[in-house]
């Protein structure tokens, strides 16, 4: 992958986005992050983005379909890596943008269901006569500190990160990573209706986007960091609320029986909130150090991420984040 | 991405299977199918590259269950995503190509407000030839469940894969029979009942070579228009495929060897004792361990 001699059309096209806005030829080898690459200089004027993506309930492929027409039209080299241990100081070192679209939880013990239907389609174990001889499924925290830090000092040396959905769960693993993130998730409802308001419409991200509905899983936080930097507030206008303390009823079938994500609030501190209402934090931007940090919560589904005005959110907040904003 | 430094614990965990096999501490690239710079350090032993994941087929659960494939058989392997990485160099530095996914490039179309759709196939004929070359000059092929689609796409690939995915019912259970029990891949494994996607397929080369079949023994039949894209790329008449279809060859390629499975559409099915045990011996067999 070191010397391209030759670019076949399908390369190309695979690398439209690149090849639009870089002076020499992008590769296809574009997606290793390849730090050590001797070409690495030359593309020095074309940011370059990473993006670490799709976990058990997020399925790569459909991010990567979500997002590659938004990098595409702002003419961004992207790179796409589902490999969260390699997450690294070196790993990030040739980007400017740093991508984050996975939730903290890996399952080395294996699950019944495979990809998750992100319409929540009937659960692939539904049809298992002998569920219950399963063991129970258990994930584990893929984050380390060290990697936490390592975000922490790719945004405060000027670079930016955007997280989006269910990053905002990695920050009940590492406190690093909350550091930087400046929030955490608390826990979602199902895909439902609910309407996301601007509740900062001076800033670059939000400028030119109305309010909008979307379907769309709820998503909780706190945020930790000053509250003049929310952007957005989702306020389900039905009137239903959220408890993540209360498992979700019913369906036992699907999603390897679990209702809710519980935080359990002695890992973090938080203490737990009970009903937390009809209105939540679900985007925010700050500046951290000589860098810049966005979340948008929403994206649980391809057609989530596809509403128009989140679109229009999404390219703002990546212009913002490189400072072209 | 080229020098590891520190090796975190947890680093160290996520390649379990690598630290097992390989002489020299790996670093957390390991899933960076890296040029073969890095792999003059790696020592002796064999390394396989996973291309895994499409929109049906969540790399996760992918990675998941071959972890665990590979951990036990302490043979270290890399994992990407990028399917339009897949090239004679990238497959360079390995000894074992496993691919677990679909021909399809998933596509989301703003126009239906993000509905999935059937994107166009990602594989391109010098893709397929990379694949025929790694083989052919000695290596391993091991090709997992709806990977026979991307014969559909591709004449190259389906020459060394050998066959190709027609389509498949839903989840149902189904009967995996070792037809020949002879081969080292199937020695010692029982026939075994397993809930998965049964898929039929056709196989071009020499019949002896199939070492399983999967019938449906409740008697359930499956039709579909999909047909052998030598005859036509678009639908046909509708065909009765009977309740049995080949669900797993094995046959030499130049110096090297091919295996299909078709099961794994869930990490229970790939976790099935029986099936778990057939895969080992694939490997091996594969990596002309056995």
């Amino acid at each position: 992958m070191k010397q391209i001699t030759h670019l076949s059309r399908r390369d190309i096209l695979r690398n439209a986005g690149a090849v639009v806005a870089a002076s020499s030829f992008a590769t296809s080898d574009a997606a290793f992050g390849n730090s050590a690459s001797p070409r690495a200089p030359q593309a020095s004027k074309q940011r370059r983005v990473l993006v670490l993506m799709g976990d058990r309930y997020h399925n790569q492929a459909n991010i990567r379909g979500s997002l590659h027409p938004v990098f595409t039209e702002l003419q961004l080299r992207v790179d796409y890596t589902t490999n969260y241990y390699e997450l690294s100081t070196d790993l990030l070192k040739p980007y400017q943008l740093f991508v984050c679209f996975r939730d903290n939880a890996i399952w080395p013990g294996g699950y019944l269901g495979s990809d998750e239907d992100p319409l929540g389609g009937r659960g692939v174990a539904d049809g298992l006569e002998n569920r219950e001889d399963f063991p129970s499924e258990k994930s584990e925290n893929w984050i380390t500190e060290e990697q936490g830090h390592a975000v922490q000092d790719f945004v405060s040396a000027g670079n930016g990160f955007l997280s989006l959905h269910c990053s905002s769960l990695i920050s009940q693993s590492s406190k690093n990573f909350r550091d930087v993130q400046g929030g955490v998730a608390l826990g979602h409802t199902p895909v439902r209706y609910f309407k996301v308001r601007i509740v900062n419409k001076e800033h670059p991200i939000t400028d030119g986007v109305a309010d909008f509905m979307i379907n769309d899983e709820q998503q909780y936080t706190t945020y930790d960091k000053d509250p003049r930097n929310l952007l957005l507030q989702a306020e389900n206008l039905d009137g239903l609320t959220f408890d993540p303390t209360t498992p979700r009823a019913g369906r036992a079938g699907g999603r390897g029986g679990r209702g809710f994500l519980n935080l359990p609030s002695t890992e973090t501190g938080t203490p737990s909130a009970g009903n937390l209402g009809t209105t939540s934090a679900v985007g925010w931007a700050h500046e951290y150090g000589q860098g810049r940090v966005a979340f948008l919560a929403m994206g649980h589904t391809p057609q989530s991420m596809n509403v128009p005005e989140y679109i229009k959110l999404q390219k703002n907040a990546i212009r913002w984040l490189l400072k072209q904003t | 991405m080229k020098r590891a430094r520190g090796i975190s614990r947890r680093n160290a965990l996520g390649t379990i299977g690598a630290m097992a096999a390989a002489g020299v501490a790996l670093n957390g690239s390991g899933a960076i199918p890296n040029t073969s710079a890095q792999t003059s350090s790696h020592g002796a032993g064999p390394r396989a590259i996973a291309l895994i994941g499409d929109r049906a087929h969540n790399a996760d659960y992918i990675r998941v269950s071959l972890n665990r494939l590979f951990g036990e058989l302490s043979i270290p392997i890399d994992y990407t995503t990028n399917f339009y990485d897949l090239s004679a160099a990238m497959l360079r530095p390995y000894q074992l190509f496993v691919a677990f996914r679909d021909n399809i490039d998933t596509a989301i179309d703003p126009e239906r407000i993000g509905l999935p759709i059937g994107g166009p196939s990602w594989i391109s004929e010098e893709q397929g030839k990379a694949v025929q070359d790694f083989v052919a000059a000695g290596n391993g092929f091991y090709s997992f469940h709806n990977n026979a689609f991307v014969s559909r796409s591709s004449n190259n690939y389906r020459d060394v894969q050998g066959g190709l995915a027609l389509s498949h019912p839903a989840l149902r259970p189904f009967k995996v029979r070792i037809v020949n029990s002879e081969h080292p891949i199937t020695k010692g494994i029982q026939d075994f009942m397993v809930t998965d996607e049964q898929h039929y397929l056709i196989y071009d080369k020499d019949p002896k070579n199939i070492l399983l079949h999967s019938e449906n023994i409740d008697g359930l039949t499956f039709t579909t228009t999909y047909q052998d894209p030598r005859i036509s790329a678009n639908p046909g008449p509708p065909k009765n495929w009977g309740t049995t279809s080949v669900s797993g060859w094995a046959h030499e390629y130049g110096k090297g060897r091919v295996v299909f499975t078709a099961m794994g559409h869930t990490n229970h099915v790939m976790w099935h004792p029986e099936y778990l045990k057939l895969q080992k011996n694939a490997v091996r067999w594969l990596l002309k361990m056995s």
